[in-house]
């Protein structure tokens, strides 16, 4: 029963709650005379019934007279156009917000020339505007007129004329300003207006492709703005970043793009067999995947010894490829790795075939190179005849010789008579040797070659650069001990067995290395063309050994720094006067010249004998050397002796300790005092100076060498020339005293709407124009009083 | 093109390529009927020398180096007034109308070969009165002028102190100390001087009356006064260097050299270091800021015996007795540029304002010109007595002379400074000008601590402490606020002690440190991560926990 009723009671209300929620049609059941005007309205419901003008015209019926009524309401239905539906609220102060920013920009555009100017201006005088220089007599000064007894009385019988009072106009704006307010404003409801069919159109829009392109542009357009950002105010971009970051966050929270709705699992059934489903699957997976890319940041902390383990190293590797999160990131250091080695194994490809084709030529090259070098004896010659005009002192003499001395006397021939080009010739062709594996004979004779060229090259070089410095000469010779030491190595190499080839080729390779032949790899000619005797070739090679030569001779500028620095000088002497009291010995000491000073210094060793024991140059040195030592930053060892290893005497400590415990020293900025010889500069590490030094760049500057030119004049008479000083302590803002400084009008900027406006109306405003003339006129006079 | 250079530099260029005046003023004739004509007057081309001489370096890079369309407008601006600076300095030197003085020879004939008596006879009478000697009986003497050149004072060994006007010959005071006096110096004016007597050093006005006492600077061997900062130094014979402040009458610094007695001591005019010779060849460079020299120089492998300054600072000249003499580079530290031997061992070395040195060797005089480009022999003179000290008078043609027996002034014509600045140093100034002049140095004194190596380091931004600051102001949001070690005072007394009353104002102590830290990162306005993640304790399975994978550091 109850059931029963229940259902009853049920459908009752249904049925109220549908009667309520119809809407009824409006009906006018009783004649009234206020008819509503909302029961006029077209209704929704249905409009069958409705009356509309057009039926009450036709119960006037046909006559002559309702004839003209009948066509104007015709023109009217057909004219008149429905308005759209205004839209929505938000929509439309969103519009209206554009449009009024927009508008407000422009007007105040207008002032950012005038500003700009003023506030760059060297000095700026106010009140801005010169009033004309006319003087006028003013109410006061009026008053001490003196004036003739005829004067007064004629005054009194016709009194002057008062000024006629201003009147006010009767209206307060002029015929053109309402003109020019009702254009603006008309002008303003059209750009709303313009906005709002926009806003409707775009609103309408469902073509998914136009919504992409347009998230897109908007996304390119937020990224842009965001770097702007970075550059003007990081600040405000680091916010920017912290939402972008939040974003990532909810994103990473919720299930969107992650494929888990109904739609994707649909999608999914048929993913198996439409690779159109696929094709948005993945779509969808990779939109997720960039709304959820962490923004990369370096992390620093991850020590480089972590990856040292390859156990640990796979696994992580694996998962890293697997992982999709990664896949857009950079390419790791196996990947790296990876790629050089492919392109290590294409070169070593490259090679072979060069090697291949090179075989044969080879001997023929080969040949060619020797006759060319017995061509250029001539030229040797010549060339030995300039070196020896460039030998001017002793010293370097000694040196040839020696060198000389330490080399075989065959080679020494040869050595000689390698001129400049076919020197050349022979290195380029050792090269080439050596890179294409030859014989070790032949290879081992080739370093040979490159030894003696290179010796060749340093005597050349040392004849020209310097040629005095004893030491330096000692240098040398060391050196090409050093050169003949190796030679004999390889020779022995060589000897032990032939088939060390590729030891021999690392030794050659160190060896032309440690010439300075490494970084002239750059400028090998190019290996994969075939060997091109042109001129064009040679120059390059020349070009290629000058370099090494300039390497040569820097490296050892760099090794002794003392002796150019401090470039010896040979002593002048000076014939000075001889006081009175000098001792006969120092009377017959009169030297004459330089030679004789040489040997007359025999007093003077005497005299240094007596300090013989206090060296005191070296003294000095190893003072320098103690006070360098100890500014230089040390590196801390944490390695304990033993500990996971074996300790005890003559134990290496391994490699992985040593990188992993012993801290290295950040290497101490280059001394002051680093090239220049006897000379040792300390350098405090507070000086008190720094206290009043500026510790901070000041605005404007971005860079400290702007500000400190900023500040290379000193305002001041003294630094300054007077003209500068008085131009450059003018004031900034000149004000006269005891006037009002007004705030600026319009008047300031370019009037060019006004032009317009007169251009255009010229007739009907030439009055109007002229009476506002006169009001500002008036406004000026008052003002003025 | 030389007429132009004629009508700027009238008098330096006539006398050197000797033009008539005639051609001369035809020339500037012709030039004026040109403007008559109505063309536009060219200006003078400057001669580049001289402009390099006024020239502050390159301005600021516009284009990058300011952002703010504004300012780089004012800059802009500032640097348009700038650029000229150098010509308009360059064009007034037009009004330096004073030459130098210089000794022409003939053909066959050498500047060296005048002697004094020559040159007394031919010139002015002014200048000859220039010339003089004073025959003293009180030992070897040591010397000073004053700033301006124009006032004197010697000190014999054997406590003789006389100052005077040596130009008037009017004598300001004269007595005897009655003790050893090693050396003189004039203070900032010349109302006071000091000299180095056996203990102390003793400060007297012009009157010869004893003002100050200072027995912090004892056994003292030579005297410095730096006029800019104020200070008069003073080396000791126990290796000693002490600066005061005279203005105040404070010690600045003193302390100990350990380089054994100091004989040789001179002062940069450049930057106010003091340049101290020693036994071991060395020159070492002091400041008052630091208890090390700045810098050190091995000049000679022997002892340095004289060591003179060039007023400009950037050339130094020592000797040694192995007869030898060294031009250094001292702005660069480098050197030598130019060395010599000379026939005896240089005692003393002086250098004049226009760069003639000086070299005292026993009682003879030898002036060597162009000491940094190529050393030349410029003239002698031979003293009757072997020489204690000798000094450059500043605007003046003359070199002093101090020997056992007196003094001796000499004429050496080209080496002063022909025009004087009088804001400066004027040679002329009178009581009021004096006075006047003390109370704008005074105010423009510049603080000890600016002495350094390089005096321009004023102008440069210390870029280390720049660098620290960015560094630090990026790290301050990570910083924890600051750990406060808070260990209880003991107190008996009654209510005061009890742990509670610790933790208590240890609690409120820390919340002050971390409030405090907050807000300085609130005022550094750096972010601050809000949310410290915490870490989420490790499941631990146990006995199992070493089949788990293990973790990546």
């Amino acid at each position: 029963m109850a059931p029963r009723e229940n259902d009853e009671k049920a459908a009752k209300k249904e049925k109220s709650k549908q009667s309520q929620l119809r809407i009824r049609k409006p009906t006018r059941s009783e004649t009234s005379t206020i008819i509503s005007e909302f029961n006029l309205v077209k209704s929704k419901v249905s409009d069958k019934n409705l009356v509309t003008a057009e039926d009450l015209v036709k119960a006037l019926g046909s006559k002559a007279n309702v004839h003209d009524l009948k066509k104007k309401i015709k023109a009217i239905k057909t004219t008149t156009k429905i308005l759209p539906k205004p839209l929505e609220k938000p929509a439309a102060d969103r519009v209206k917000r554009k449009v009024g920013f927009e508008n407000a920009k422009k007007t105040l555009n207008k002032w950012a020339g005038v500003v700009a100017h003023q506030r760059t201006a060297v000095s700026v005088k106010f009140p801005l505007k010169e009033n004309s220089m006319q003087m006028e007599p003013s109410e006061i000064a009026n008053r001490f007129v003196l004036k003739t007894d005829l004067e007064k009385k004629l005054e009194e019988i016709d009194p002057p004329k008062q000024p006629e009072p201003v009147t006010q106009d009767k209206f307060s704006l002029t015929l053109a300003e309402i003109l020019e307010q009702r254009g603006e404003a008309a002008k303003l409801r059209a750009q709303q207006s313009y906005l709002a069919s926009k806003a409707r159109r775009t609103k309408k829009i469902k073509s998914k492709k136009y919504h992409r392109i347009a998230r897109k542009a908007k996304t390119k357009q937020q990224i842009k703005e965001f770097e702007e950002l970075k550059k003007k105010n990081p600040e405000a971009a680091l916010e920017k970043l912290d939402l972008i970051d939040k974003a990532r966050a909810h994103e990473r929270m919720t299930l969107r793009h992650k494929s888990t709705g109904q739609w994707a699992k649909n999608k999914q059934i048929r993913a198996k067999y439409d690779s159109e489903s696929r094709k948005v699957l993945a779509e969808q997976l990779a939109i997720s995947r960039e709304l959820t890319q962490k923004l990369k940041t370096d992390d620093s902390d991850e020590d480089d010894y972590v990856y040292e383990n390859a156990q640990e190293d796979v696994p992580t590797k694996t998962s890293e490829t697997d992982n999709p999160w990664n896949a857009n990131s950079k390419p790791s250091e196996s990947e790296v790795d990876a790629f050089i080695g492919q392109y290590r194994k294409y070169w070593d490809e490259q090679h072979k075939k060069l090697a291949e084709g090179a075989k044969d030529n080879e001997e023929q090259d080969n040949e060619d190179s020797e006759k060319e070098s017995v061509d250029c004896v001539d030229v040797t010659q010549e060339f030995i005849e300039t070196d020896n005009v460039e030998k001017e002192s002793a010293y370097t003499n000694d040196v040839e010789k020696k060198t000389l001395e330490t080399n075989d006397s065959a080679e020494c021939v040869t050595d000689a008579s390698s001129t400049k080009k076919g020197k050349k010739k022979k290195t380029k062709k050792q090269k080439e040797e050596i890179e294409s594996k030859k014989s070790p004979k032949k290879l081992v004779k080739s370093v040979e070659e490159t030894t003696k060229c290179s010796n060749s090259n340093k005597k050349k070089s040392l004849s020209k650069t310097d040629s005095a410095a004893n030491e330096s000469v000692q240098n040398e010779k060391s050196k090409t001990e050093k050169i003949q030491e190796k030679k004999t190595k390889n020779k022995k190499n060589k000897k032990k067995d032939g088939n060390s080839e590729a030891k021999s080729k690392d030794n050659s390779v160190e060896d032309l290395e440690k010439l300075g032949l490494k970084n002239q790899r750059a400028l090998r000619p190019q290996i994969d063309k075939p060997m091109d005797e042109s001129d064009d070739e040679k120059e390059r090679d020349v070009d290629a050994i000058k370099t090494v030569i300039n390497q040569v001779t820097t490296k050892r500028k760099i090794e002794n720094p003392t002796l150019d620095q401090n470039k010896i000088i040979k002593p002048k002497i000076m014939k000075t006067m001889l006081p009175d009291d000098t001792d006969e010995e120092d009377v017959l000491d009169d030297i004459e010249d330089e030679n004789e000073y040489v040997s007359n210094r025999e007093d003077e060793r005497r005299f240094t004998q007596a300090f013989r024991d206090t060296d005191l140059a070296r003294d000095f040195r190893k003072e320098k050397a103690a006070e360098i030592k100890k500014n230089q930053p040390q590196d801390i060892d944490l390695t304990l002796p033993g500990w996971g290893s074996w300790g005890g005497p003559g134990i290496k400590v391994s490699r992985r300790k040593r990188r992993r415990f012993i801290f290295k020293a950040p290497k101490a900025a280059p001394r002051r005092d680093e090239n220049k010889g006897d000379v040792v500069i300390l350098e405090e590490n507070a000086p008190k100076i720094r206290r009043h030094m500026v510790n901070d760049l000041p605005f404007p500057y971005n860079a400290v060498k702007d500000f400190e030119a900023s500040i290379r004049a000193p305002i001041g008479r003294e630094f300054v020339p007077e003209k500068t000083f008085t131009k450059l302590t003018l004031p900034h803002v000149k004000t006269k005293m005891g006037k009002i400084i007004e705030p600026m009008t319009e008047d300031a900027l370019v009037k060019q709407v006004k032009c317009d406006l007169d251009a255009r109306e010229k007739k009907p405003l030439a009055g109007a124009v002229e009476k506002k003339n006169a009001k500002n006129n008036n406004n000026k006079e008052g003002k003025k009083k | 093109m030389q007429w132009r250079y004629c009508s700027v530099f009238s008098g330096v260029l006539l006398t050197a390529s000797g033009f008539s005046c005639a051609v001369c003023s035809h020339r500037s004739r012709t030039r004026i009927r040109r403007r008559d004509e109505g063309r536009k007057r060219d200006k003078i081309p400057v001669d580049p020398e001289t402009l390099k001489k006024y020239e502050m370096g390159e301005g600021i890079n516009l284009k990058k180096g300011i952002r703010n369309k504004v300012h780089r407008l004012r800059v802009h601006n500032k640097e348009k007034l700038l650029a000229p600076m150098a010509e308009e300095a360059a064009r007034r030197e037009i009004l330096l109308t004073e030459d130098y003085g210089c000794l022409e020879t003939d053909a066959g004939e050498t500047t060296t070969q005048f002697k004094q008596r020559e040159l007394v006879e031919n010139v002015d009478l002014i200048s000859a009165s220039k010339c003089f000697n004073l025959n003293l009986d009180f030992g070897p003497y040591s010397m000073r002028y004053t700033r301006n050149g124009r006032h004197l004072v010697i000190g014999g060994k054997k406590g003789h102190v006389a100052a005077f006007d040596w130009v008037t010959k009017k004598l300001a005071c004269e007595m005897n100390v009655m003790e050893s006096v090693h050396d003189v110096c004039w203070l900032h004016i010349e109302t006071m001087f000091a000299v180095a007597q056996k203990e102390w050093v003793y400060i007297y006005d012009n009157q010869g009356i004893e003002l100050h006492c200072l027995k912090r600077m004892n056994q003292p061997t030579k005297l410095e006064f730096l006029p800019y900062h104020f200070l008069l130094a003073a080396s000791s014979a126990v290796g000693g260097l002490s600066w005061l402040d005279v203005s105040i009458g404070e010690k600045i610094t003193r302390m100990d050299t350990k380089l054994g007695r100091i004989n040789v001591m001179t002062q940069n005019p450049y930057n106010a270091l003091l340049c101290v010779g020693d036994s071991k060849g060395v020159v070492s460079m002091w400041s008052p800021n630091s208890h090390q020299p700045l810098a050190k120089m091995l000049v000679h492998k022997q002892a340095v015996s004289a060591c003179a300054v060039h007023p400009h600072g950037t050339y130094m000249a020592t000797s040694a007795p192995d007869r030898t003499l060294k031009i250094w580079d001292i702005r660069q530290l480098s050197g030598p540029v130019e060395n010599a031997v000379l026939r005896s061992a240089a005692q003393h070395l002086s250098y004049s304002q226009r760069g003639l040195l000086a070299v005292g060797m026993g009682n003879v005089v030898e002036i060597f010109k162009d000491t940094h480009t190529n050393l030349k022999p410029y003239m002698r003179h031979k003293a009757s007595w072997a020489l204690s000290d000798l000094k450059f008078c500043p605007y003046e043609d003359v070199l002093g002379l101090t020997h056992t027996k007196g003094f001796s002034s000499v004429l050496v014509p080209g080496s002063a400074e022909a025009n004087y600045d009088a804001l400066e140093t004027n040679p002329f100034q009178n009581k009021k000008q004096r006075k006047e002049a003390e109370v704008k140095a005074l105010l423009d004194k510049i603080q000890p601590e600016f002495i350094c190596l390089d005096p321009n380091a004023i102008a440069e931004i210390d870029v280390a402490a720049l660098q620290h600051k960015l560094d630090s102001k990026k790290k301050l949001g990570y910083v924890k606020p600051r750990q406060i070690d808070f260990k209880p005072r003991k107190t008996k007394a009654k209510g005061k002690g009890g742990t509670a009353k610790v933790i208590k104002s240890k609690k409120a102590l820390k919340l002050k440190a971390k409030r405090a830290a907050i807000q300085e990162m609130r005022d550094a306005k750096v972010l601050i991560d809000k949310k410290e993640k915490k870490k989420k304790p490790e499941k631990s399975y146990g006995v199992l926990d070493r089949f788990l994978e293990p973790k990546k550091k």
